[in-house]
């Protein structure tokens, strides 16, 4: 299945879902809270994402769905990304 | 100024934020400290007095270290032997390089009364909600030194341990509870979804995340001309402390917790600002 994100964030996000399996596919809508995402987690994966990306995420665009599955994130990261450029 | 000053004040000293209390300012928390006791009389809370210094261990578990590393406020001392301390000792004067050798204890200035509480429920099974009543003296190295913002101050709670569903009522219930109480004594509350002053690259979402989940509730009162303060809040933790001290409930579930804070110097403060005290 073609990925909608780069490896990157690919790699970044698995390192991330401590309960997902190297074998297990990283889906869009895969819930990321069951596959081990807790919210220090999400903090660590954050300061990632926007070090690899060289970003800054604006705190009013966060809310409770952004990091609910890799689908929601990759398209706030995207979003954030493309009104950078 | 007012042409009459009240003797009931809070005096600076070469320290910002660090205040000493007249006698009549000492009354005035008394007083508060029993309306509040008698406010949570039917709580059936354990009360608990707790000193101004927490382990470290307990405060970095907790996570506080991580999140709020500028607020926190180490204890240090000389671990060097007397032969080595003729070296520093001339140092030893208003602004000299005594402290060059000094290191990190294994206790922290106490930063919010709660802590000293889930510890001493580290790994026990909740047969049914406790409820517990707790004062320290609380220290946190805020940056500014503008009126109420006490960086040495008595914080007075009552935490709530238990399920989701009665944490959340509980602090709705507190919630309404202190407001009236702050109201009935006169002053101009308000009650405002707020956040933790998080510190660091994650402090954005985790502010974010706070706000959304309604998670912070402070009652706000004016401390000072066009200044307004939080002198209390509301707050539920979901399973945070739950999980981190192995507290669990009967189902085996981390048990989530609530606590409602009052500030005990702003709330007086903000009395005798109002001429209500």
């Amino acid at each position: 299945m073609d990925k909608p994100w780069d490896d990157d964030f690919d790699a970044m996000l698995r390192e991330a879902l401590r309960l997902l399996g190297p074998q297990d596919e990283l889906h869009p809508d895969l819930n990321a809270a069951a596959a081990g995402l807790d919210s220090l987690a999400a903090v660590e994966l954050l300061i990632r994402i926007e070090s690899t990306y060289h970003i800054s995420i604006p705190e009013e665009r966060f809310d409770l769905e952004s990091f609910s599955t890799p689908g929601a994130l990759w398209k706030l990261v995207s979003s954030v990304r493309h009104a950078n450029a | 100024m007012t042409a009459v000053e009240s003797p009931a004040r809070a005096w600076p000293t070469a320290a910002p934020g660090i205040a000493l209390t007249t006698g009549e300012f000492e009354q005035i928390v008394a007083g508060l400290r029993r309306q509040i006791d008698a406010l949570s009389s039917g709580e059936g809370a354990t009360t608990v007095g707790a000193p101004p210094v927490i382990a470290r261990e307990t405060i970095e578990r907790a996570g506080y270290v991580r999140e709020f590393p500028n607020l926190l406020g180490t204890v240090h001392t000389y671990p060097g032997d007397e032969a080595a301390w003729l070296e520093l000792r001339p140092h030893a004067t208003p602004s000299g390089d005594w402290h060059r050798e000094q290191r990190i204890t294994d206790v922290v200035l106490t930063p919010a009364a709660c802590y000293h509480i889930y510890p001493r429920l580290a790994g026990t099974r909740l047969a049914q909600a406790q409820r517990i009543a707790v004062e320290s003296w609380c220290y946190r190295h805020e940056a500014t030194g503008e009126p109420g913002r006490l960086r040495s101050f008595r914080m007075r709670e009552l935490v709530h341990l238990g399920a989701p569903a009665d944490c959340t009522a509980w602090r709705d219930q507190w919630r309404d509870r202190v407001e009236n109480w702050l109201a009935g004594l006169g002053l101009d509350v308000r009650v405002e979804v707020a956040t933790d002053p998080f510190f660091g690259p994650g402090a954005r979402l985790l502010r974010a995340r706070q706000r959304a989940q309604v998670l912070k509730l402070e009652l706000t009162v004016p401390v000072a001309d066009g200044l307004r303060q939080a002198v209390a809040s509301a707050n539920y933790h979901k399973e945070h402390f739950g999980e981190i001290f192995d507290i669990s409930l009967e189902s085996g579930e981390p048990a989530h917790s609530a606590c409602t804070a009052f500030g005990m110097e702003r709330i007086a403060l903000a009395l005798v600002h109002a001429g209500r005290a």
